[in-house]
């Protein structure tokens, strides 16, 4: 990746007070967010809760009504074209050229970015590599597999080597070996020092890859930091399953009322305990079940995932 | 904007749309009207007109001129491909009547007391009536030239090449040439096609232009946050498109001129200037539809064109002669839709080659054409660095 300097923050973007408003529906609500030169950045939240509204005043796609936005310490805005030519894009939708080839349209998109042509030949056989499309650049977007489609669609927004890379939701459909393809592509990206900013529903990729997240929720930013802070911020530390069979009468009362406890239930002779953060959950359930005479079978214990924090965070509620 | 020029230019000619309307429909349908009007070409010469002539009985007065004019009438009746009567001779006007009636002849003479044939027809408005008329007409005016000339100069009767002057058409009369070709009705339905073809080839500009906007695609939306800017992107869509509808409309043109042999009066260099001028309004419209800030995809886009396209091609007389005649009726009583009737507007500007031999009425149609363009594109301009985004 070719880099020029950032401002000293190293805050390749940075985002204060984004508000950003529908008529009487504010899909911003004075949303703060900065990403770090060279890191993964997760954008978490439900359908609706501002992530891509955020990414598209970014990317000055769409007018904002307060709030400042800095791309690589400088203030961004629609004509700032030097700053766009910094930044690469990976859409959630493959938008691509129907008609043109893989080659063709890495080139075409290339073309947008960087006009020397010389230049350019080399940045796409490098984009088409990176993907791994070598073999397929005589053939257009419509007989590509969904998978090879999506890489195409990431060569698109790669090929003249942003320092700002935006990815959105680039797994969504596809086969896990493409998604780890991909995912490896990202990291890979990350390594050459490109910054990302990604967001996807799947969990497991977001705290696969990201090396910080932020979970936005009705235009809010409600909660940023490592995947490890986060999973500290909420009132579950751990969850206890064990095999247990039948349960002497007074025993499920009798886990509840254990110092850090939150719930106790018994499900088809499965026992599912959580717990608030405490270095002695397991230990203290597996007394209580010993006291009461249960004889167990399997038992584990599971640290808090991040679809955890994004329920607590969020709600269970259902959303558009 | 050179690389906005040639991935417009790539995309365009492989687009199935822009193949099947803007390519290939303009020759279909030229193909499909070469059948038709060649059919209407071969039924179209004329026949000769049956008319009857009553002879005079050798008693009766005038019959010494009802011999003249019978030989003029079998003159005009000489088998060949100028054959203007076809002469029946009858004894009586009730045997003429009656073939009248009968509709076996569109009229008759009868050679007066005083010489002169009097002209009985069927319906006086028809073709056929006006030409027996003339006849009739011009043998009485031939007649009293010469004895006009034998009262004045009996010698001159006596030369040949003067009589000859003197009972020709020249003879007296200056032969006008109001239009640059010899008016031809069929040539008027190819240069409503040409129309046609230029509105089917506003979808090149549409497709241009519609694909770089935001708020239609995803494409749109990825070309508008890119590093070049969105002026320059423009200028090549419609670079590139202008280029596709004027390689078109020059095809298709090509066509008509070299296999479907359409006349277009010896003028086929300006006819080219013409096609660059309407491919370029083609290519405005197109993008002006496609810059509108409409919660409509391309698709949609591209049926609004197509009906567009059609219900401006039925006032430009395209559909046949009823079609003529209401847009022959809208010339006369609200000739400004001429002007702003794009399909129209391509129809007059090449008519006006074909027809007018001043140069003038083609020049201001082109000019039309241009100026109406460089408004269009300008609005289109306007409206498209406006575009917001909708979905990314």
């Amino acid at each position: 990746m070719s880099h020029t300097q950032t401002a000293p923050s190293q805050d390749v973007v940075r985002v204060t007070g984004l508000v950003k408003r529908y008529r009487e529906l504010v899909a911003l609500d004075h949303l703060d967010l900065s990403v770090r030169k060279g890191e993964i950045f997760g954008l978490l939240g439900p359908n609706g809760s501002g992530k891509t509204t955020a990414i598209n005043c970014i990317l000055q796609l769409l007018s904002y009504d307060r709030g400042t936005i800095e791309l690589f310490g400088e203030s961004m805005a629609p004509n700032r074209y030097d700053l766009k030519t910094r930044v690469g894009v990976v859409p959630q939708q493959v938008a691509v050229f129907d008609e043109l080839t893989v080659r063709e349209n890495v080139d075409a998109f290339c073309a947008l970015y960087v006009r020397d042509r010389r230049r350019r030949r080399q940045l796409v056989d490098e984009a088409i590599d990176f993907v791994g499309l070598g073999d397929y650049v005589r053939f257009r977007p419509g007989k590509l597999s969904g998978g090879l489609a999506r890489r195409l669609n990431i060569a698109c927004g790669i090929a003249h080597r942003p320092e700002l890379i935006f990815f959105d939701e680039p797994t969504v459909a596809v086969d896990p070996q493409s998604r780890a393809n991909i995912l490896d592509g990202i990291c890979r990206l990350r390594d050459e020092g490109a910054t990302v900013v990604y967001t996807s529903h799947y969990m497991e990729e977001v705290e696969q890859i990201c090396g910080r997240i932020m979970i936005c929720d009705r235009g809010r930013a409600v909660a940023q930091g490592t995947a490890d802070e986060l999973k500290r911020m909420i009132s579950l530390g751990e969850k206890i399953t064990a095999e247990v069979g039948e349960l002497p009468e007074g025993t499920l009362e009798r886990l509840r009322g254990l110092s850090h406890v939150r719930s106790a239930e018994l499900s088809d002779g499965t026992l599912l305990v959580t717990c608030e953060p405490s270095p002695h959950n397991l230990t203290d359930v597996l007394g209580a079940l010993a006291g009461a005479g249960v004889r167990l079978g399997r038992v584990m214990c599971e640290p808090p995932t991040l679809n955890d924090v994004f329920l607590e965070l969020c709600g269970r509620e259902l959303r558009d | 904007m050179g690389s906005s020029f040639v991935v417009t230019l790539k995309s365009l000619v492989r687009a199935p749309s822009v193949i099947i309307w803007v390519l290939a429909f303009p020759i279909i349908m030229s193909t499909i009207f070469l059948f038709m009007f060649s059919g209407m070409r071969t039924d179209g010469v004329a026949d000769p007109i049956s008319v009857a002539l009553v002879e005079a009985a050798d008693e009766k007065d005038g019959a010494a001129e009802a011999l003249d004019f019978a030989e003029v009438l079998e003159a005009l009746s000489a088998d060949g491909d100028d054959q203007l009567l076809d002469l029946r001779l009858v004894e009586t006007s009730t045997e003429a009547a009656n073939l009248l009636a009968a509709g076996e002849i569109e009229g008759y003479y009868e050679v007066s007391a005083d010489g002169a044939p009097d002209l009985t027809v069927a319906d006086t408005g028809s073709v056929g009536a006006a030409v027996l008329d003339a006849v009739a007409s011009s043998y009485v005016q031939s007649g009293a030239l010469m004895a006009e000339v034998a009262e004045r100069d009996p010698a001159t009767l006596n030369d040949p090449a003067a009589v000859a002057l003197a009972l020709g058409l020249s003879a007296g009369v200056e032969r006008a040439q109001v239009t640059h070709a010899t008016p031809d009705e069929i040539v008027r339905y190819y240069y409503a096609l040409l129309g046609m073809a230029t509105l089917m080839a506003t979808q090149a500009g549409m497709l241009a232009v519609a694909s770089a906007q935001p708020c239609v695609s995803e494409l749109g939306a990825r070309r508008a946050v890119a590093g070049t800017p969105r002026g320059r992107q423009l200028v090549g869509c419609v670079a590139g498109a202008w280029v596709v509808s004027f390689a078109a409309l020059a095809l298709a043109f090509a066509f008509l001129l070299l296999v479907v042999g359409v006349d277009f009066a010896g003028r086929e260099g300006l006819c080219l200037v013409g096609v660059g001028a309407c491919s370029l309004l083609a290519t405005a419209i197109g993008a002006f539809v496609g810059a509108l800030p409409i919660r409509a995809d391309l698709s949609a886009r591209s049926g609004i064109m197509t009906g567009l396209t059609c219900l401006l091609s039925l006032f430009a007389g395209l559909y046949g002669t009823a079609a003529l005649e209401l847009s022959d009726w809208l010339a006369r009583t609200a000739p400004w839709t001429a002007w702003v009737n794009p399909t129209k507007l391509v129809c007059d500007t090449f008519y006006s080659l074909y027809f007018y031999t001043s140069l003038a009425p083609f020049a201001l149609r082109v000019a039309v054409c241009v100026a109406a363009s460089l408004v269009l594109l300008v609005l289109a301009t306007a409206v498209f660095r406006r575009q917001s985004y909708e979905h990314l």
